[in-house]
């Protein structure tokens, strides 16, 4: 029993892992490139849905909404501002660009919030439900439901929308893709707004879960979807899935025993899966990039 | 059509090469004798590219077996083959180091003459200084030694080719493979390309495969022709022979003008 | 910017500088030589950081566990052995190097993005094993009171004295940088980083130089991880967290990514505007993220290529990264195509 309650708790932790890291994997799916500067997007974006909240009194879920626009806006602007000009250069730099827009994001953030811990409003409400016996919190069931949505509508938007197939064919071909009359420019940016809508949709869940908001947050989570992303395949969708919840379940059934090395366990998850499998568990079907 | 090389320094036999269900290459045999020119031939995607990157080491076939010096070996990577048996190469679509120089670009090449402690010592007396000499050589052989400290990728398109050659050259090579080396030049830069590549094989007694869609460099240069077609070789012979072969012509003018 | 100021002008100008960093000590307060010692320390830091991001092209983000364990080892033979200074040095720089083959080994069979999250795991565990083990890192106190160091005779417990040594040491090996920078290894480096393909085509081993890269790269930061514990006296965990592994990458980014001076410039410009400037305390991270987006869209080769300075000789190391050309053409690597 005690096994199971934990099981469910890490599938939910997992599932907010899961988010983040689809949104850190669309990215490097397409470009083959790491977006430093995911988790300041998300916490940025996270801090909006908190201002929108106290400061204009917005119902929780427009906040939340506002958020996850927010993250859209963001991960734009740093496609636009620091990857787009240097996307013919080496690999290197545009991602040391987007570390560069991840200080800029955070510091504003700081300026406006201090570095300090923030409640932040639980938008599931407290308590628990009774289900054989499993005590699961509202949080809980509220974080599973909405990562399963988002993944989901996520899914359909890449099979079956125009932009998500010109997002697929980005990140096959990006020479062909022009050729075909996709506009690659715009295409990318939407892959960065995705991710970090994406992302943003975690960090509120995340903050949801704790009920709190700071901004150091973005880093451990960054960390974690990071490795959930490399775990499961980088840039495969259902290998971010897959080592998300892998994360989260090892996470919360061996991390008590881990006691302070608790945040050491992904990396250690991850150093194993790479040195078995250095492409990550469905790493046989990432595309090969050109 | 069967053509037997006295002492091949390099003969491959049955190789084949498959990318998932992609049969890039299907069952070739290749042999490269003792200093001679050897072209390869064949309409686009017919394998030649994917077999010289076999012959390379860079990929790894999916069969077949390979004779070096007519020892068997297995199929090695493209760093000893390389560093072991002298095989130098160059890239279709150019691959340089793009923000160095002409220069550091040679001397890339020149990798495996230095030792551990060179890497302490690259003022006067050094090995850095020998090499130097010798870039200036194999620069002034290929015609670009006023070039030396520019920046690779700004340099002409002729130019760069010039400068893959120079790196290629600076392994102190037995065997060149050049793939498309005309590739995108005008037809008096060809010219001078032909000129080259007889004056590396003369001057330098290396051997050299060429892959060329430029029928001028082919037939001018090669002393044997292989042609590829589909992943097979469909031909192989003496330049002339080869031009007539009914089977080439159908492979690149399709059937119809088979019997034109 | 000054390139136009003839070789032999500028040969001049820096032995004056040199010349004056030596007789500082006697000019200017000892705030300002605590000041400069540190940016001497960080340009270590950053130097070694330089090879193994600027010329490998290497993600790594956990540069600071290295600074660290050079700093604890030698906190801890200083304050427990009574070991000459030298050996001390010789350990702790060893000790790291040894570490940071172990992460760089890491690089064998998987490529580079992953470095930077190994690497990046590797900070945060550091940083956790340093809070934690109260009984050998003295936990989140850190361990204070150490000795001052003693180089052969010489007294290193005066700021005077520790500038000045921490200044012969930055010198030699920045030197040791330059060389190994111009020697057939750097451009081996260069390589790697440029076109993997085209490094192993001709004959570089290509993972067990990314290796050696990080393992040389490490010893360094380590070698400042001691020159930080003679200039402080103390070592916490506080400054080796990934905050600092962050800062020692702008720094390396703001300098000048694979030149010789990059790590000197980059180190006194982002260490002195945060000791002199500290009214801009709270725009620092914002100051720092957008001059890297700044220098890295417009001129790569960071504040080295902006005042167009020195490394006259190579032009490869006047622009380090060619804006122009990502090559990277549809060979699969040597691993793709054979798995």
């Amino acid at each position: 029993m005690e096994f199971l309650q934990q099981l469910v708790n890490g599938l939910t932790i997992g599932s907010i892992y899961a988010l983040v890291a689809i949104g850190f994997s669309i990215v490097y799916g397409a470009l083959g490139l790491v977006n430093f500067a995911h988790g300041d997007i998300l916490m940025a974006g996270t801090f909006v849905a908190f201002a929108l909240y106290t400061s204009l009194d917005l119902p929780i879920a427009v906040a939340c909404i506002g958020g996850i626009i927010a993250g859209l806006l963001l991960g734009a602007i740093v496609e636009e501002v620091a990857v787009r000009p240097v996307l013919k250069s080496h690999l290197l730099i545009p991602m040391m660009t987007t570390l560069g827009m991840g200080l800029i994001i955070r510091n504003i953030v700081e300026l406006k919030y201090g570095s300090g811990t923030l409640p932040f409003p639980s938008f599931a409400g407290s308590g628990f439900f009774d289900v054989f016996g499993l005590q699961i919190a509202r949080a809980a069931v509220v974080t599973l439901v909405v990562a399963v949505i988002t993944l989901v509508l996520f899914a359909a938007f890449l099979k079956f929308t125009k932009t998500g197939f010109a997002i697929r064919t980005v990140a096959q071909d990006m020479t062909a893709a022009r050729l075909m009359g996709i506009p690659v420019n715009r295409t990318i940016m939407m892959v960065y707004a995705a991710g970090g809508a994406l992302g943003v949709i975690g960090g509120l869940l995340y903050a949801n879960t704790l009920e709190v908001v700071y901004l150091g947050m973005g880093f451990p989570i960054l960390l974690k979807g990071f490795a959930a992303a490399i775990v499961g395949g980088i840039g495969n969708l259902q290998g971010a899935l897959i080592g998300g919840l892998i994360l989260g379940v090892l996470e919360s059934t061996v991390g008590p025993s881990a006691g302070s090395y608790r945040d050491a366990i992904a990396f250690f998850l991850l150093i194993a899966i790479l040195l078995v499998r250095p492409a990550g568990l469905l790493g046989a079907r990432v595309q090969e990039r050109v | 059509m069967t053509i037997t090389i006295e002492e091949p320094i390099f003969k491959a036999t049955n190789v084949g090469c498959r990318f998932g269900g992609v049969i890039a290459l299907d069952s070739v045999d290749f042999e490269v004798g003792q200093h001679e020119i050897v072209g390869l031939i064949g309409p686009n995607g017919s394998g030649k590219t994917t077999l010289l990157n076999v012959l390379s080491g860079i990929y790894k076939p999916t069969g077949g077996e390979i004779e070096i010096d007519g020892k068997p070996s297995r199929f090695k990577s493209s760093r000893r083959l390389s560093r072991d048996e002298g095989l130098a190469r160059t890239f279709q679509n150019i691959r340089l180091c793009p923000s160095l120089t002409v220069r550091d670009n040679v001397m890339i090449g020149m990798h495996n003459t230095f030792h551990w402690y060179d890497a302490l010592w690259t003022a006067k007396g050094g090995r850095e200084n020998a090499a130097d000499a010798q870039v200036a050589e194999i620069l002034e052989f290929v015609g670009i030694a006023d070039k030396r400290d520019e920046i690779a990728t700004d340099l002409a398109y002729g130019d760069q080719r010039r400068v893959e050659i120079a790196r290629a050259l600076a392994t102190t090579p037995r065997l060149l493979l050049l793939d498309e080396p005309a590739a995108g030049m005008n037809p008096r830069e060809a010219r001078v390309l032909v000129d080259l590549i007889k004056r590396i094989h003369e001057e330098r007694k290396i051997s050299i495969v060429v892959i060329e869609h430029n029928m001028n460099v082919v037939m001018t240069t090669a002393s044997r022709v292989m042609v590829l077609d589909a992943g097979l070789c469909i031909a192989h012979g003496d330049p002339k022979s080869v031009s007539a072969d009914p089977q080439v012509l159908e492979a690149y003018l399709g059937k119809r003008f088979r019997d034109v | 910017m000054l390139s136009f100021i003839p070789n032999s002008v500028q040969r001049l100008v820096l032995l004056a500088l040199v010349v004056l960093a030596f007789i500082l000590p006697n000019l200017v307060q000892p705030y300002t030589i605590r000041v400069a010692a540190t940016i001497l320390v960080f340009t270590v830091f950053a130097t070694g950081l330089n090879l193994i991001l600027g010329f490998t092209g290497l993600l790594s983000f956990g540069h600071a566990a290295l600074f660290g364990t050079g700093a604890y080892i030698s906190a801890r033979l200083m304050l427990d052995t009574g070991l000459p200074l030298v050996l001390v040095m010789l350990i702790a720089t060893v000790g790291a190097g040894v570490f940071g083959l172990l992460i760089g080994l890491t690089s064998w069979r998987v490529g580079g993005d992953y470095l930077a999250l190994i690497t990046l795991g590797v900070g945060q565990i550091f940083y956790l094993f340093l809070n934690n083990s109260n009984d050998l890192t003295g936990g989140a106190t850190g361990l204070p009171g150490i000795p001052a160091g003693n180089f052969f005779g010489w007294d290193l417990s005066s700021i005077q004295n520790v500038y000045l040594f921490v200044l012969i040491v930055a010198i030699v090996v920045t030197l040791l940088a330059r060389v190994i920078g111009r020697s057939y290894f750097g451009r081996s480096l260069l390589a790697i980083r440029e076109d993997e393909v085209i490094a192993r085509a001709h004959g570089i081993n290509v993972p067990l130089t990314k290796v050696i890269s990080f393992g040389v790269g490490s010893a360094i930061a380590g070698l400042a991880g001691v020159l930080q514990v003679l200039l402080l006296g103390f070592v916490g965990p506080a400054t080796f967290n990934v905050d600092q592994s962050i800062l020692v990458v702008e720094i390396v980014l703001i300098g000048g990514m694979a030149t010789t001076a990059g790590p000197l410039l980059g180190s006194a410009l982002v260490i002195g505007s945060t000791e002199y400037l500290r009214a801009l305390q709270d725009y620092r991270s914002m100051i720092f993220g957008a001059l890297i987006v700044l220098v890295l869209l417009w001129k790569p080769g960071g504040l080295v290529q902006i005042l167009g300075i020195g490394e006259k000789s190579t032009a490869a190391y006047k622009s380090p990264f060619s804006l122009f050309k990502r090559s990277v053409p549809p060979v699969p690597t040597e691993s793709e195509a054979r798995s």
